[in-house]
């Protein structure tokens, strides 16, 4: 009879544990869900240390990330999501209860673009331009950028005087040039359709990673997407982390597709203040940014080559 | 004894010559790779340029690349452009049925909308191979091979060359730097 009552008592005991230990766990609330998959990325403390990015993937609204307490060093929810800019909670305060913490994406971010032909013939060079448009919005939206065009304005300077004089943009070139004789809106990317650049009619440039873009005359229009991502303080990415489809990869095959941003990417230019987002547009008014610049990975900084779903062949990680 | 250093000479040499093989890329690699860089968009300023890819492979590309002038984009590349457009227009009418937020003018987008397959089609076909042999032509401009430059010279001048402009710039820009 005896043993019987232990045996029992020992099972209530391990339920008491199991449900502490399960039945406790932190979840995280998307307040303005619009019933797309989200992904996750949060920072703590556990039993077993700092935790830097745990991951999760899920198409509830309320996500359960596991036990976190109060860290020493970061305390945030990172949130990815269809159609809305990656949002960024700091400051989290986890605590040894069960914690129930929201986190809301912000509306879908849309910029202006202006684009100058330089070099003609101006309807090759407009359809080439809608073009890019088109298929960069296709990239955004597939890949979680959250970011649309409230203009792609299409400027025609195929006429200008002395037009020619601004067709080859060399290695040694100064931008300023182009802004003072073709044309220049500051609040925007301003992408300017020449010859070639450096010598080269397929080879494009965001010089510095600023929003001054210039594009050899057959750049690739789906390749555009890249050099706005440098706008957006993207850098090159390549083996074995990545592949020819990554729109950050240094070459364009027109045969091979570009098909991904990494999350790591996507975070980079949603946060880093030299991203066009935050230093040209001033999108983000009043959130976090950072200086994520680069290959560097940290608490603050989510690791470049992190991704929530499989990019292709290239797997979750 | 002379018998052993003859031998061993042989044996020496066989594994200098086998070391300098091995360290040399493979020359389908590098026609590889040279495609790639030359059917695509590339990227200026940073590691992996085409500049870069080239001066580096120098001996190894500069018979791939003069080939490519005189006999023009080859055939596969040829073949996999039409199934190309084939696929990018369908992309993007399928995006421009679908979204509406590329922020172009009504006018614009209706010029898009209105391009059927087959100008579509002829225009980037145009477009891709105008860029493949823009592209070996300033790769022909990257080679310091007196064939090289001959040739590179002899397009320049050759005011009936469909490239004789791509050929000029290119000796301008050599004779800027």
């Amino acid at each position: 009879m005896s043993k019987k009552i232990n045996h029992i008592q020992i099972l209530i005991v391990l339920l008491s544990v199991l449900m502490t230990t399960l039945g406790c766990a932190d979840k995280v609330r998307i307040r303005n869900s619009a019933g797309e998959e989200h992904g996750l990325l949060v920072d703590g403390q556990s039993n077993s240390g700092h935790v830097n990015d745990r991951d999760r993937v899920s198409t509830s609204i309320t996500i359960d990330v596991g036990k976190l307490r109060a860290s020493s060093s970061t305390n945030e929810i990172i949130a990815f999501t269809k159609s809305r800019p990656v949002a960024i909670r700091d400051n989290v305060n986890w605590t040894t209860h069960r914690d129930i913490e929201e986190i809301a994406f912000s509306d879908k971010i849309y910029i202006p673009v202006t684009v100058w032909i330089v070099k003609g013939p101006y309807t090759d060079k407009l359809l080439k331009a809608g073009n890019a448009a088109v298929y960069t919005i296709g990239i955004f939206d597939a890949e979680n950028v959250g970011i649309g065009f409230s203009e792609f304005e299409i400027i025609n300077k195929t006429s200008m005087t002395d037009a020619s004089t601004y067709y080859n943009f060399a290695p040694t070139a100064d931008p300023d040039d182009w802004k003072n004789n073709v044309g220049w809106k500051d609040d925007r990317i301003n992408i300017y359709y020449l010859e070639t650049v450096s010598g080269s009619s397929t080879t494009g440039r965001a010089v510095g990673f600023s929003n001054f873009i210039v594009l050899g005359e057959n750049f690739g229009d789906i390749a555009v997407v890249h050099e706005i991502g440098h706008s957006f303080s993207a850098r090159h990415k390549s083996s074995p982390d990545f592949n020819k489809k990554c729109i950050m990869w240094p070459f364009y095959n027109t045969s091979d597709p570009f098909l991904y941003f990494s999350e790591g990417e996507l975070f980079r230019m949603h946060v880093n203040s030299t991203s066009a987002l935050n230093s040209v547009y001033n999108a983000r008014p009043g959130l976090i940014t950072r200086s994520c610049v680069g290959n560097v990975s940290s608490d603050q900084c989510v690791d470049w080559r992190k991704r929530l779903w499989d990019d292709g062949v290239l797997l979750a990680n | 004894m002379r018998f052993s250093i003859f031998f061993i000479m042989i044996v020496c040499g066989f594994f200098l010559c086998r070391t300098e093989i091995i360290a040399q890329p493979l020359n389908s690699d590098i026609r590889a790779q040279l495609l790639d860089y030359l059917t695509g968009s590339c990227e200026e300023g940073e590691e992996d340029s085409f500049v870069e890819f080239v001066q580096k492979n120098e001996q190894a590309v500069t018979p791939v690349i003069i080939k490519f002038v005189q006999d023009g984009v080859p055939k596969d590349f040829i073949k996999n452009l039409e199934a190309t457009t084939l696929r990018l227009y369908a992309d993007r009418q399928k995006l421009l049925n679908e979204k509406s937020n590329f922020g172009l003018s009504e006018e614009n987008l209706e010029i898009l909308k209105k391009e059927s397959q087959e100008a579509f089609t002829k225009r980037m076909t145009k477009d891709f191979r105008d860029g493949f042999m823009k592209q070996t032509i300033f790769g022909l401009s990257l080679l310091r091979s007196k064939d090289a430059q001959d040739l590179l010279n002899k397009i320049s001048t050759d005011k009936n060359h469909p490239y004789q402009r791509s050929a000029e710039n290119a000796l301008i820009l050599l004779k800027k730097q």
